[in-house]
């Protein structure tokens, strides 16, 4: 439910990262017949690209708890409660579940004008600090 | 400013044809906003 959440609350902003010059991203780890299934599902506007290798994620620090970790986190219990009445269900899971993710914001340098790197299933960062962080990315 | 290292933008995803790029590419022609999917569901 939370891949879900953070990436249709990103998706919305879509407009305002492009006015800053950016453009919003999206990769995932899941196959490509995923992938399109999600930009289907969800009509992305935005390039989508997969690292079925998840390497990508492990270089750049995103973690893969243990199963038990994984569900014990009290942040992650409330951010359950906060989904739900968001209305985001869990559907079919399809890439590794266990796998979190994270959001950077990158300058055409490969600078990095923000990074966010989850510590559980529910942690988000705050959208609106992405789109200033956007700003700020160098696009000379 | 950090900068994310050479190694890490050498490395390869797939668009949804298949086709790989460098991870690098998805920054080189403006800057970008990377969601990192848990998974697509």
């Amino acid at each position: 439910m939370f891949c879900r959440e953070l990436a249709v609350q990103v998706h919305r902003e879509r407009e305002a990262i492009r006015a800053t010059g950016a453009e919003l991203v999206f990769v995932g780890n899941g196959n490509t017949a995923f992938a399109r299934a999600f930009v289907e599902d969800y009509a992305i506007d935005a390039p989508l690209y997969v690292d079925p290798s998840r390497r990508t994620y492990q270089a750049l620090g995103m973690r893969r708890p243990g199963v038990l970790a994984f569900f014990l986190s009290p942040r992650l219990l409330a951010a359950v409660a906060r989904a739900l009445r968001g209305g985001f269900m869990q559907g079919p899971i399809r890439g590794d579940a266990l796998q979190l993710g994270g959001v950077l914001v990158v300058g055409r340098g490969g600078e990095l004008a923000f990074r966010h790197v989850a510590e559980d299933a529910g942690d988000h960062p705050d959208v609106g600090e992405l789109v200033r962080a956007a700003g700020r990315a160098r696009a000379a | 400013m950090e900068r994310i290292r050479d190694d890490v933008a050498a490395l390869t995803v797939l668009d949804l044809d298949g086709a790989a790029h460098p991870f690098a590419s998805l920054w080189a022609e403006r800057p970008a906003v990377i969601v990192f999917l848990r998974h697509f569901g």
